[in-house]
């Protein structure tokens, strides 16, 4: 899998290009486009870096919660995925935790009220980005935020490592 | 449950004996003495068609079993493995169609319940009111279909990627199971899930699935 675009392609893009730091808040511009919903980003150790919200009607959880069940479900589901792949022969046990790009990854599931795509780095960047049930494939959107991060939050020399970007 | 092996038609003719799995419907093809108008019932509730079954035990009776009509289905992609789980996060049914590598029981129980509170977890994570849980789960490698029954039993079927009208499929899998499993007098809710016609149907519908999908 290819993360690294190349920065050519974010030279391209307008609406960031003239704020070298911090980082504009991904998704609100050309990332998610007008039907995302939520996007979580975590780091490997599964804290929160970023998370942002356009539209949630519905609240269960407090943040931190909500955050915690998220990197949860997420880390579940990568061991589940790569469980249960039926073209390798090769799988681990269950539950043991699974470095990036270990084993079959996922990229997004549906239910009948939102669609969640993920997208994880080999850096252990993880990326989750929720829409509207029947927008299409959102791994290029997700490729693009992640080129965001790493120029406008990675290359910033004021930013701390597993701190939450601001 | 044993009877001679059926043909795969629409209409077998078997021996019948007791216990069976429950038929669709029965014909006698013989008049039985005591002709009871029950006799040519169609037998959708398992009470009756329990009742009917004591008037045969004992009797060794030539009867036409009517299996599951055809299914007009047209997935078009090959299906790695089954699974049905019951309310509670149980395995019930697990099936596996040729997925590289084996999973054993222990595996496939642990996969089911893991589903199960991941469908559950993902009900909770909704930013919007009235989730009913993951019905899609695209991997890089395969997709995997759920569908989840009023009563909370959970199909899922997992396929090759961008594998199309998995969910009608399921669909016919469920109705598969309302016809062959519950209607079975003999079968236990929430318990493992041992009848020979469900294996049968299920055996003829995902067939007629592959046929379909070399016709193209």
């Amino acid at each position: 899998m290819q993360f690294f675009g190349g920065g050519s392609s974010l030279t391209s893009v307008p609406p960031d290009a003239g704020t070298p730091a911090p980082a504009a808040p991904p998704g609100t511009g050309t990332g998610g486009g007008p039907s995302a919903q939520v996007l979580y980003v975590f780091n490997r150790g599964g804290v929160c870096l970023l998370y942002r919200e356009w539209h949630r009607p519905l609240r269960t959880l407090d943040p931190t919660q909500d955050q915690k069940l998220m990197f949860g479900l997420l880390f579940s589901l990568r061991s589940f995925t790569s469980k249960i792949d039926p073209t390798t022969a090769e799988k681990g046990n269950l539950g043991v935790p699974l470095l990036p790009g270990q084993g079959c990854s996922f990229y997004s599931f549906k239910t009948n009220t939102y669609k969640l795509n993920f997208l994880e780095s080999p850096s252990g960047i993880k990326l989750i980005l929720i829409t509207h049930p029947r927008t299409g494939d959102q791994r290029d959107t997700l490729k693009h935020i992640y080129n965001l991060y790493v120029e406008y939050v990675v290359k910033n020399p004021l930013y701390a490592p597993g701190t939450p970007i601001k | 449950m044993r009877y001679s092996t059926p043909r795969p038609s629409n209409s077998v003719r078997h021996r019948i004996r007791f216990p069976v799995d429950l038929p669709r419907s029965l014909r006698l093809s013989t008049p039985v003495s005591s002709s009871s108008p029950a006799a040519c019932a169609d037998l959708h509730t398992p009470r009756a068609a329990f009742c009917f079954r004591r008037i045969l035990a004992g009797r060794s009776l030539s009867v036409e079993v009517s299996t599951h009509p055809p299914c007009v289905i047209m997935a078009s992609a090959a299906i790695y493995s089954l699974f049905i789980i019951n309310k509670s996060g149980g395995l019930i049914y697990y099936k596996d169609y040729g997925s590289a590598g084996r999973t054993d029981t222990n595996d496939s129980l642990r996969l089911a319940s893991l589903w199960h509170s991941m469908h559950a977890i993902s009900q909770q994570l909704s930013p919007t009111p009235g989730c009913e849980g993951i019905d899609l789960l695209q991997a890089h490698n395969f997709d995997l279909h759920c569908f989840q029954s009023l009563t909370g039993t959970k199909f899922f079927a997992v396929c090759e990627t961008g594998a199309q009208n998995i969910e009608v499929l399921l669909k016919v899998i469920y109705e598969l199971y309302t016809d062959f499993v519950l209607k079975n007098p003999f079968y236990e809710m929430e318990m493992p899930i041992r009848c020979e016609l469900f294996d049968l149907n299920l055996a003829q519908v995902l067939q007629k699935d592959r046929v379909a999908l070399l016709g193209r």
